[in-house]
């Protein structure tokens, strides 16, 4: 497969992935929108469970089974597909969920039919309709699908990633690496378009706009409870019972080795420092540029998106050549590559999620937190503290726990960029998984899994036990 | 204290703690001797860690991957040649140190490891020396195949091999398995060869190991790979054999290679380390890992492991792998391009 082949095989693959994704998505959110209380909550919970799983626990579950569909290459593409888009999809289904009211709804389009506007006139109406939230989500899907590298390496699924790996066999010049990677640049910027737009738009959520039947259809309820239980099947259970195997078999032994330890604490510090990073460039680019509404503002945030849509490995390659250049040689030895590198790949999903997640913020009750706040009374005070965790702490900690999640996990860019004594769990298990000793990693991966959520639950703890002091 | 100077004093708080963490990670290599390893960290580890707790030098170890092989260490030796970080280089081939040595990137060290390997397995001058080799092997599936050298070797000349694997040729092991190929065949002959190897089937996949594990799972039969990588899967229970790959009637004993980095601070200890790891205790301790590879310098045969045993003897019937720099060089040009094939859209700003 030459370069062209590779760019069209990937675009290809990411055009179908993101049809079939956008179709999907569209079915789930109204599904989504018809159910309530508990079963709601469950069928969320369910849906976003398959897009946090880290490609290192999927590759680590399908890599072996990659390797013995080789009689059946096609049978791979679809494995590897299928799970990219079960992992996608609900990235999809969140950005049509918490998009602002459409300025055109579906019975003034259906009118705009019957008073047989002009071809033009409708075709603007049907632009500003609930399609241009189906268009950002197809965007968002190619996107996603065509910059995936970390489980195509794993699973050597073809495309431009794997040819660009390869390319680098006899070592590319930093002006070699910048060429080939403008293609898949030019081809990702018309799919940002429409995401970036997306972003730039206010409004409520349109919670009470009934833009499709929400009453139960049989057809499309048994599709979406047969794909959500095949996401969960495929993404989560199946990589997750050969996770907990993986505990039984010398989970001991782990604790015994000083390293463990260390590349636990290089992840956490990865982690740490780029949330940190992320989350400072991702709130000043809402407020200066995407709040402030101007055009000079869009273009800058889409100069901003950029590198985070060349892929990891194009982009680690990039750094790694600018860095060792004369004028940046100086922090060539240093985190800043790394840092700098995973910052600019985890800033377009950030800005997604902030956007998402400000389209929770009730104003009306946070005020009244901090009028509570500035009580004379102490116990009022300290209501004001738990109630703030309530409305506004939870889904801070909510962003810093998914962004730090992100950096955790991010082992494509610690591979190119980490400096000599920094290695981070993430890129030792990556590394090894290569190898195919996967029995000895299950225990590893358990542990690299599991300390996360160890550190959020004692925070969470830690702050509950802060809250029952302060209202004691 | 107000909200917001709680808010700022929190910050800065955090800020100060990142930067005192990142300042001890940057200050690990201060004292340490920085070694870039691409031989298996499993056991080159263990090894390392050894030398730190006898010598007190302590190591910084950096590895490698079969998968970002292609942007691996000798990569990134190169790319860091006006300011290296690495002292001591220890590659799993030689073919990759003998191009680093090539573009003036070694420093010359002729200590009492480099003496006792033999001259077919080192650089004249002591830019690097060749220790712990292993063999390039048939693996087969003892349940598909009988273990017929002729009746293999036949099947790979003419039969059909769609159910045959080797690795992605364009690094590591298989890479001077080609290069040597490449010297045998001439031009001509390898793309002729490698286009029927094709043709008749043969499936290319990311490594040995992989190799390993698909002929021991049963989805292929016979491929080809290193001796280390078929005893994992014999350890592993694989019902697998192997049998030495010839080239011209010669065996291919490919060694582990060291290397000092030249311009490197710690020219002392990079010299230490080098000579522990071509030392005969090394070397045997090589032979009796998992690894089992082969030494080249003189031992006591008693203390060879029984597996290891016929490895050695292939060993002494070896090609003297230090002759194919040249055509490795020019079969990885001709295996870029022909993996990658021409590329009718050239890249954009050339």
């Amino acid at each position: 497969m030459n370069w062209t082949e590779a760019l069209i095989w990937s675009a290809g693959r990411s055009l179908i992935l993101a049809i079939i994704g956008t179709v999907i998505a569209n079915g789930l959110q109204t599904w989504l929108r018809g159910l309530s209380g508990a079963k709601k909550k469950r069928a969320w919970g369910g849906l976003l469970l398959p897009f946090f799983v880290p490609s290192l626990m999927t590759g680590y579950c399908y890599r072996d089974t990659a390797m013995s569909l080789i009689h059946f290459p096609w049978a791979k593409e679809i494995l590897y597909g299928l799970i990219v888009m079960m992992q996608a999809v609900p990235v999809a289904v969140i950005i049509l969920e918490f998009s602002s009211s459409p300025a055109t709804s579906a019975t003034a389009l259906y009118s705009g039919g019957l008073m047989k506007l002009a071809s033009t006139e409708r075709w603007k109406l049907f632009l500003t309709s609930r399609f241009q939230y189906s268009l950002a989500a197809f965007c968002l899907l190619f996107v996603l699908s065509f910059q995936e590298a970390d489980l195509a390496a794993l699973m050597q699924a073809s495309g431009w990633t794997e040819w660009m790996f390869t390319k680098h066999v006899g070592g590319l010049a930093l002006q070699e690496t910048i060429s080939l990677t403008l293609w898949p640049i030019l081809i990702q910027i018309p799919f940002l378009v429409p995401i970036v737009l997306w972003l730039g738009k206010a409004g409520d959520r349109n919670f009470n706009i009934i833009e499709r039947s929400t009453l139960s259809q049989p057809g499309r309820d048994w599709f979406c409870t047969a794909w959500l239980s095949l996401a969960i099947a495929i993404v989560v259970i199946v990589p997750g019972s050969q996770l907990i195997r993986g505990i039984f078999i010398g989970f001991g032994s782990l604790f015994l080795q000083p390293s463990t330890f260390r590349e636990l604490s290089d992840a956490l510090l990865i982690a740490g420092t780029t949330t940190v990073g992320t989350l400072g460039l991702a709130v000043a680019c809402r407020f200066f540029l995407i709040q402030n509404g101007s055009s000079a503002g869009r273009w800058l945030l889409f100069c901003l998106l950029i590198p985070g849509s060349m892929g990891n490995l194009a982009l680690g390659l990039m750094l790694a050549g600018i860095f060792q250049t004369e004028p940046f040689q100086i922090a060539y030895d240093t985190p800043v590559p790394l840092v700098l590198g995973e910052i600019l790949a985890i800033l377009p999903r950030t800005l997604i999620l902030l956007h998402c997640l400000s389209r929770m913020n009730f104003p009306a009750s946070e005020y009244l937190v901090e009028m509570l706040k500035s009580s004379p009374d102490v116990r009022q005070r300290d209501q004001a503290i738990e109630l703030a965790w309530q409305t506004q702490g939870r889904i801070r900690f909510i962003t810093v726990a998914i962004v730090g999640f992100w950096a955790y996990f991010e082992v494509m860019l610690p591979s190119i960029l980490a400096m000599p004594g920094l290695a981070p769990v993430g890129l030792v298990l990556y590394n090894n998984l290569h190898y195919g000793r996967i029995a000895a990693l299950g225990a590893k991966l358990a542990l690299a899994f599991m300390f996360p959520f160890l550190i959020a639950l004692g925070v969470l703890q830690l702050r509950k036990l802060w809250s029952r002091l302060l209202l004691n | 204290m107000s909200n917001s100077a709680k808010k700022i004093a929190l910050g800065v708080s955090l800020i100060a703690v990142l930067i005192a963490a990142w300042v001890s990670v940057v200050r690990r290599t201060d004292d340490a001797l920085v070694v870039y390893c691409a031989h298996d960290l499993i056991f080159a580890e263990e090894i390392l860690h050894d030398f730190e707790k006898e010598t007190g030098i302590k190591v910084i170890i950096v590895g490698d991957t079969e998968a970002t092989k292609s942007l691996g260490l000798v990569q990134r030796l190169i790319r860091e040649k006006n300011n290296p970080k690495c002292d001591l280089f220890w590659n799993n081939q030689v073919l990759g140190t003998i191009d680093l040595a090539e573009q003036g990137l070694l420093q010359p060290y002729k200590g009492s490891g480099y003496e006792r390997i033999p001259s077919q397995f080192k650089d004249p001058e002591g830019l690097w020396t060749g220790f712990a080799g292993r063999m390039r092997v048939w693996i087969y599936n003892n349940e598909t195949v009988t273990g017929d050298e002729q009746a293999i070797v036949e099947q790979f000349e003419t039969g059909d091999l769609s159910r045959m694997a080797i690795a992605m040729p364009i690094y590591g092991t298989t890479l001077s398995h080609f290069s040597i190929l490449w010297q045998d065949l001439g031009e001509k002959g390898m793309k002729a060869w490698f286009e029927d190897l094709q043709q008749r089937g043969c499936k290319i996949v990311p490594g040995n190991s992989t190799v390993k594990n698909l002929v021991a799972e049963g989805v292929c039969d016979i491929g080809w790979t290193d001796s280390d990588d078929f005893f994992v899967g014999l350890d592993d229970g694989a019902d697998v054999s192997m049998l030495p790959i010839r080239a011209n009637g010669k065996t291919i004993c490919l060694p582990n290679s060291v290397a000092i980095i030249r311009g490197t601070k710690k020219q002392e200890d990079a010299a230490r380390l080098m000579d522990y790891l071509l030392s005969e205790k090394i070397e045997l301790a090589l032979a009796k890992s998992a690894a089992r590879q082969i030494p080249l310098g003189p031992f006591e045969s008693g203390d060879l492991p029984d597996d290891v045993k016929p490895l050695a003897e292939w060993a002494k019937e070896s090609v003297d792998v230090t002759q194919f720099s040249q055509s490795r060089n020019e079969c990885l040009k001709w295996l870029e391009s022909e993996l990658l094939e021409q590329n009718p859209v050239a890249p954009l700003g050339e």
